[in-house]
């Protein structure tokens, strides 16, 4: 845990969609979280495709110093171009006039996401012997932008290494190789547990997966406009295929926030 | 809390200040009630009782038919509830969630350190699939801006011109322009557009993509014509 920092503000920036009502709200959420903490002087969101705009946002800052999390689950075309475009960001850390601003890493690349991976897994198939599960952590992929998939191979590797149990963990994409698509054939045990690497349960972790998979036929209706979150198990090619929320939606993604500002601190906050 | 912002909203409230957007406030115990303008003589007991800025922004997500709304001021608030909160910073929160940024932009604006961008401007600053924006042509800027943005769909004031000198020709000049009292007069916030939205921005995208695929049809069906196989 940090210590309260009373003179900073800080701004969660996430996609946030003017098609889909819950593409922001795990980054009200987790605001919401580190509001209630009191360790900050204010607590913003910002969005690319909502409001506040990026640009607006600065206006609403009213402290010397503040820290910009992007609320993203890798490096890329958002973080490394859009989002210091838009802050008018220069580096790490910019002055912008009526404050000074740290930009932190994406919270998706914290080493702390591997313990919320390993329990969203146990809780979506509680009581099934890891050793008859295979673990799917599936992202969106493209060819575009290596670093897209990086932070997934990267917890894959990590998972593995950790020996917890799983009969395999494996990666897999909605729009590379290996294809989400494909999944029966990338597994082996009888117990498939998927996990999006996701912020929201957005179009494609909610919508587009779960056809994918084979669970749904066709997209249903955004999460928040239907009754029932999901039934698990899906009983699909002779497998039981145990389907969670987005990794993003995880409460306990608000603590990897301030873990990546407690890196941000320790690794490139300048000295005052 | 070092805030001017939440000063400067103090002095508008205690100066009578009462009115934002489509939302009225007014003073309850040693909190505040907010309101729809259009539930201002309603019995409050016939009303929705809401109590946190977090439930305001729950409801300010939909429209009365429960479609999604992404555009906060948009002239589409449901009405039919009443928020009491407890303190200023409540109800900075909620002001925040309404109408996103609507506090900052006008103070940041009336004291000179925020202006607004041009479109030219906003569009040429985009990278990928919005890049080509930055093609779209003055004629297509003009009825794009003035068929979206009407108080009909939008309640800011459009306070960006095409190019830093070309105004609007389709709004009147109230749709253009905001008043510029201080908050110590207590006069309604106006809601101010100072960069064009995302909508906006997704709206140009598809009038070029969809102008660009009209010509590159003509022009194959005029090769076409004129190498008959």
């Amino acid at each position: 845990m940090i210590s309260p920092k009373p003179s900073s503000a800080l701004i969660l920036v996430g996609h946030g969609s003017t098609l889909n009502p819950d593409s922001s709200q795990p980054t009200h959420d987790h605001a919401d979280t580190i509001r209630r903490t009191g360790l900050f002087s204010e607590v913003h969101c910002a969005f690319w495709k909502e409001e506040p705009s990026m640009r607006e946002v600065l206006r609403m800052v009213d402290s010397p110093e503040v820290y910009i999390v992007p609320n993203f689950i890798s490096e890329g075309y958002f973080t490394q171009n859009v989002i210091p475009r838009e802050f008018g960001l220069s580096g790490r850390t910019t002055d912008l006039g009526h404050t000074v601003a740290h930009y932190t890493d994406p919270v998706g690349i914290h080493p702390s996401m591997t313990r919320l991976l390993l329990k969203r897994a146990a809780e979506v198939a509680e009581g099934i012997p890891l050793t008859e599960c295979s673990l799917i952590i599936v992202g969106h992929g493209t060819g575009l932008n290596d670093n897209s998939t990086k932070a997934i191979k990267d917890q894959v590797e990590i998972i593995r290494a950790m020996n917890c149990g799983f009969a395999e963990v494996i990666d897999a994409y909605m729009e590379e190789p290996p294809l989400i698509a494909d999944w029966a054939t990338l597994t082996s045990a009888p117990n498939v547990i998927v996990v999006p690497f996701f912020i929201a349960d957005g179009l494609h972790s909610f919508q587009d997966i779960p056809v994918l998979l084979g669970m749904e036929s066709e997209p249903t209706a955004a999460a928040s406009q239907i009754e029932v979150f999901r039934r698990n198990p899906y009983h699909l090619h002779g497998r039981q295929i145990y389907y969670s929320s987005a990794i993003g939606t995880e409460p306990l993604l608000a603590e990897v926030m301030l873990d990546q500002i407690a890196a941000f601190d320790t690794n490139h906050k300048p000295a005052a | 809390m070092p805030s001017s912002i939440n000063s400067a909203l103090a002095s508008w409230l205690a100066a009578g200040g009462a009115s934002i957007g489509e939302i009225s406030i007014t003073p309850h115990g040693s909190g505040w009630q907010l309101r729809h303008h259009a539930d201002s003589s309603a019995d409050p007991a016939s009303l929705k009782p809401l109590d946190s800025p977090e439930a305001l922004r729950e409801l300010a997500k939909w429209d009365a038919a429960g479609n999604y709304r992404p555009l906060h001021s948009a002239p589409n608030l449901p009405s039919g509830w009443i928020a009491s909160l407890p303190d200023l910073a409540s109800l900075r929160l909620a002001l925040d969630f309404l109408y996103p940024a609507a506090l900052a932009n006008w103070l940041r604006w009336l004291d000179g350190t925020a202006s607004a961008c041009s479109l030219r401007d906003t569009f040429n600053r985009q990278s990928g699939m919005y890049r080509v924006t930055g093609l779209i042509r003055d004629s297509e800027a003009e009825s794009l801006v003035t068929s979206s943005c009407h108080d009909g769909n939008c309640l800011r004031k459009v306070l960006w011109n095409l190019d830093g000198t070309t105004p609007w020709a389709g709004f009147p000049p109230d749709k253009t322009s905001a008043p510029s009292s201080a908050p110590e007069l207590g006069q309604p916030i106006p809601l101010l557009c100072l960069d064009l939205c995302p909508i906006l921005l997704g709206a140009a995208r598809e009038t070029v993509k969809k102008r660009m695929k009209s010509e590159s049809d003509a022009a194959k069906a005029a090769e076409a014509q004129a190498s008959p196989a």
